[in-house]
């Protein structure tokens, strides 16, 4: 009778074997947790994006799509820009501080419309990728790369 | 003697044979997106090199064309250079605001690229290379090998592109 020795062969078998068991059960918790959401709701979340250089600054423009970087997932629509110099604080020789404006700099506010499933403060881009509120996200439009973060949702 | 071995079908096969499908599929996935993403147009960009000494500002020219130091493709070819004194914002404390100060020094170059893109994921790509505002660029022009920022990326209003393949 033939003995059969666990070998490298069956190592790697097996090991392949837990990690697609284990990317099954994370898609399956994610899907279950779409499944909870509020679905097709319109909003307009916040996207806040600091020290942008002004040699740049108006690369977003209002109707411009914005997109997930890395997964190139749609993630809505720019329906308004807010810029605003960066504050910088300046220490005086009498040790005061006091805070001005900085203009090589500028941070921005991107609200992005979207129709999305929402659910625990936050909102689903594509089939399951979830974006949540202080979540540091990375996005592009067509014309300008930026990362930002979801500070705030709102239901229109 | 020799033995006659019946070889079974089992759960392993399966699984080898899965991961190969996986693997195919996975393949013809990549080929035929790349394939469908042949949608060309011609694009004008605007790259920015920072803290460039005298000297090696007069490297660019109108014409030079530019390679990418991430996968050695060409990206485009010069049709405008600006060159300016770098202007940092610095804090005068008689006049209690920041003000611009120039330096005699050292210069910021603007080079304006044109170049044909293709349209992959709602984003300019030329050989490769996302063209984008505020994203780094390693390029190479003749002479001169810098790290770069995209400051802007346009349609071009000219057929005047070079084939960046």
């Amino acid at each position: 009778m033939k003995n059969n020795k666990f070998n490298i062969v069956d190592a790697v078998i097996i090991t392949i074997l837990i990690l697609v068991v284990a990317a099954v059960s994370l898609r399956a918790i994610n899907i279950s947790k779409a499944n909870d959401s509020q679905k097709d709701i319109d909003i307009v979340y916040t996207v806040e994006v600091y020290g942008v250089d002004s040699d740049y600054r108006n690369s977003i423009k209002q109707g411009d799509d914005v997109c997930l970087t890395g997964k190139a997932l749609y993630c809505g629509t720019v329906s308004s820009i807010k810029s605003e110099y960066v504050s910088q604080d300046v220490l005086y020789t009498d040790g005061t501080v006091k805070s001005h404006i900085n203009p090589s700099n500028s941070n921005l506010k991107i609200e992005v419309s979207l129709t999305a499933d929402i659910a625990d403060n936050g909102f689903f881009v594509g089939e399951n990728t979830f974006l949540a509120v202080g979540e540091n996200v990375d996005f592009y439009t067509r014309y300008f790369t930026f990362s930002g973060k979801v500070t705030n949702i709102e239901v229109k | 003697m020799t033995k006659n071995e019946k070889h079974k079908f089992n759960i392993l096969d399966i699984i080898i044979i899965f991961a190969v499908i996986c693997a195919l599929a996975f393949s013809v996935n990549i080929i035929i997106d790349d394939l469908l993403s042949n949608d060309m147009e011609n694009i004008e960009y605007v790259i920015k090199l920072s803290d460039v000494k005298a000297g090696d500002a007069n490297f660019h020219s109108v014409g030079d064309k530019i390679t990418s130091g991430t996968n050695n493709a060409m990206i485009g070819k010069v049709s405008e250079v600006t060159v300016k004194p770098k202007t940092t914002f610095a804090f005068n404390y008689e006049t209690d605001r920041f003000v611009a100060v120039e330096h005699s020094d050292s210069f910021d170059v603007y080079l304006t690229v044109n170049a044909v893109s293709s349209n992959k994921n709602n984003m300019f790509v030329v050989n490769n290379n996302i063209i984008s505002a505020n994203r780094l660029i390693d390029i190479t022009v003749p002479y001169f090998y810098s790290q770069a920022v995209i400051t802007k990326v346009s349609p071009a209003t000219d057929n005047t592109a070079e084939q960046g393949a």
